[in-house]
């Protein structure tokens, strides 16, 4: 009892100090972003100094032809890949949910985990190797969409995954019992169950395209450059405030796609929790129940 | 009890999974045309199998399955006049009350009036009037179990499979389902096909039961057959209690037992043969051991080592030789005499509630 008082009173101070450490992680964290937000609408021509609110920067941003062209790559790279990857992690997922006896089966799952383990920069020399040797596809947005569909592939599946995990195998038979073909009750059962998991790995799966810089500037060829190797490239030649304004559009884009994947996995755990609590609740429900029975 | 009559015929039906694993082994079985037949036994005795075989869900690696005389062969579920109550209920948590119950209907192609119809009538008839637009997940335990009821029976299935459907509830509320499951079932007059590993249950709202130990049937027939007259030891000890005692037949109704105490009993073994005695708990009585058993009646001598208290009975354990003992269920009424551990006491039986069982 003594301890516990002991720990109440010393309590506000931990309080106060970690209160204090957390608003300075914070600001590491978010300062950088908010200089280069606030910078973005600076009319002056030096990247640190403030001129004044101007939208010069954003308007210069979009008349340069270059900048446009790696957006547009970047979108439609982005849109493919994830689209792509979505549909093949999710049917990966589901068949090693699945078919637990096939040969082989340990090894798919092992090497389906490699393109995330493995360094960047590993991949993009083995894709690199790869599009270059056999020559089949030339380098450009084909080949960026290639790399990307085969890193995004691991990540989606590993999120349909741990939905699959939660998923009561007797809802397929019960679909089956009731009637429903194998295509229906995966449209009708399966993938609306899966869905969050499905939308939350494509969100993933986007976001990680759209930022990619390391493997895309090694498979990219001329013309296909994505906005972020653009950006990267931009900055090593000369710093302008152009830059800012790409850099702020850049950071909405990828939070709106963060918050949104967020609200979906969110929305995953719940449901798990709520599946978790049932054996308590259960009690007072069968108790409201019963009452209700009485009452008739 | 023709093949053409039965419900579900299964014969020769064996399940293995992989090599070594014999789930179901060589069942025969006949389970008659709105008859309430439970698959009764222990986990892992295969019944659970069995009735994934009969619904579709597995496939037996030999023999075969008929349905109303139809082979079923390698019919997959959706094509089977069958319907599944499942143990976890397996409600479809992103579909309401009435689109879960309508699921079955829908996918049959039935059209849309006929489906509000019917889903209707189901809700009725498995009382949740109002909860239509509920989701499973605002449903108590015993809400969830009839709307997996209900869902299963507004296809009008021939026979219906339930897999341990009250496995989850509480024990008063089990109780309040068993009675609304049997109306149930007298009110659509299809079969139904129950696997339960609660004996009790089984007992009470069965037609006949089979009861099922490691793959295979180790009896089938009414609650009375299974409880009265077990076939055999694991019948003998799964189904209610059962007092095992250890005896060699003398003469056809009368066998010997380990003390050397000869008693008679329900027999049908050759003489000489080693058995064993079983006798039901409650139907012993017990004696103040200076008092004079009734004449017709078994009698054994012994001493209370043992009682328990269970609330509406008590159990006293009985010595009645060096190495047996025996336990008497008495029912806990006011003029009920109590007895003390160490107490002298005659213990008395009718010869019919002793049976031999060879084994």
């Amino acid at each position: 009892m003594t301890r516990l008082h002991h720990g109440a009173a010393a309590r506000p101070g931990v309080d106060r100090s970690l209160a204090i450490f957390g608003s300075l992680v914070f600001a590491f964290l978010y300062l950088p972003i908010l200089v280069v937000v606030v910078f973005s609408f600076s009319g002056s021509e030096s990247v640190g100094r403030w001129g004044g609110f101007s939208l010069r920067w954003y308007e210069q941003m979009l008349k340069n032809e270059q900048l446009l062209n790696a957006l547009e790559n970047s979108v439609v790279v982005a849109l493919v890949s994830t689209v792509v990857a979505t549909v093949l992690g999710t049917a990966a997922a589901l068949s090693l949910d699945r078919y637990r006896r096939w040969v082989g089966r340990g090894a798919f799952d092992g090497l389906l985990y490699l393109p995330i383990i493995i360094p960047d920069v590993t991949m993009a020399v083995m894709l690199l190797l790869w599009f270059t040797s056999t020559g089949v596809i030339p380098l450009g947005r084909g080949s960026i969409t290639l790399a990307h569909i085969a890193f995004n592939i691991s990540f989606v599946a590993i999120v349909v995954r741990a939905r699959l995990a939660h998923m009561d195998p007797a809802m397929e038979d019960a679909a089956a019992d009731l009637y429903a073909n194998r295509w229906q009750a995966f449209r009708r059962v399966t993938l609306p169950l899966i869905m969050p998991g499905v939308l939350g790995g494509a969100l993933l799966a986007l976001t990680l395209s759209l930022d990619d810089v390391v493997i895309t500037s090694f498979v990219q060829g001329p013309g296909s450059t994505t906005l972020p190797v653009y950006v990267f490239g931009l900055i090593r030649r000369t710093v302008t405030p152009v830059i800012n304004a790409v850099s702020t559009l850049m950071i909405a884009v990828s939070m709106v796609l963060v918050l949104a994947s967020l609200t979906l996995q969110n929305r995953t755990g719940r449901r798990t929790e709520s599946k978790g609590d049932r054996p308590m609740k259960r009690k007072p429900l069968i108790e409201k129940a019963e009452s209700r029975e009485n009452q008739q | 009890m023709t093949e053409r009559t039965s419900a579900v015929s299964l014969h020769s039906v064996t399940k293995r999974f992989g090599e070594d694993v014999v789930a179901v082994d060589d069942i025969d079985l006949q389970i008659q045309d709105g008859e309430f037949f439970s698959l009764l036994g222990p986990s892992g005795c295969g019944k659970t199998t069995t009735l994934r075989i009969i619904a579709g869900l597995e496939f037996p690696t030999e023999g075969s399955v008929r349905i109303f005389g139809e082979e079923m062969g390698l019919r997959p579920p959706n094509k089977r006049p069958v319907n599944t109550v499942f143990q976890s209920y397996a409600l479809f948590p992103h579909m309401n009350v009435a689109d879960n119950v309508g699921f079955g209907l829908r996918m049959k192609k039935v059209d849309d009036s006929e489906v509000r119809r019917r889903v209707g009538e189901a809700i009725d008839l498995v009382r949740l009037t109002g909860l239509e637009k509920r989701s499973p997940k605002e449903l108590s335990g015993g809400e969830q179990q009839r709307v997996a009821l209900a869902r299963a029976l507004v296809n009008q299935p021939k026979v219906l499979l339930l897999d341990e459907p009250l496995g989850a509830l509480d024990l008063k509320l089990r109780q309040t389902m068993q009675l609304e499951l049997k109306d149930i079932q007298h009110e659509v007059g299809i079969t139904f096909v129950y696997v339960t590993h609660d004996q009790g249950e089984a007992l009470t709202m069965s037609d006949r039961i089979g009861v099922m130990s490691e793959g295979r049937l180790a009896q089938v027939g009414s609650a009375e057959d299974v409880y009265e007259s077990p076939q055999n030891l694991f019948v003998a000890g799964f189904v209610g209690e059962m007092c095992l005692l250890p005896a060699v037949i003398v003469e056809p109704g009368t066998v010997r037992l380990n003390g050397g105490e000869v008693i008679r009993a329900r027999t049908s073994a050759p003489n000489g043969t080693p058995v064993t005695l079983t006798v039901r708990p409650e139907k012993l009585h017990i004696y103040s051991a200076t008092s004079e058993a009734p004449p017709g009646r078994n009698a054994l001598k012994g001493s209370i080592v043992r009682q328990t208290f269970f609330g509406e009975s008590l159990v006293y354990e009985v010595q009645i030789s060096r190495s047996d003992t025996i336990e008497v269920r008495v029912e806990n009424i006011p003029s009920i005499r109590r007895w003390s551990v160490g107490d002298q006491v005659i213990i008395d039986f009718h010869p019919e509630a002793a049976m031999a069982i060879t084994e």
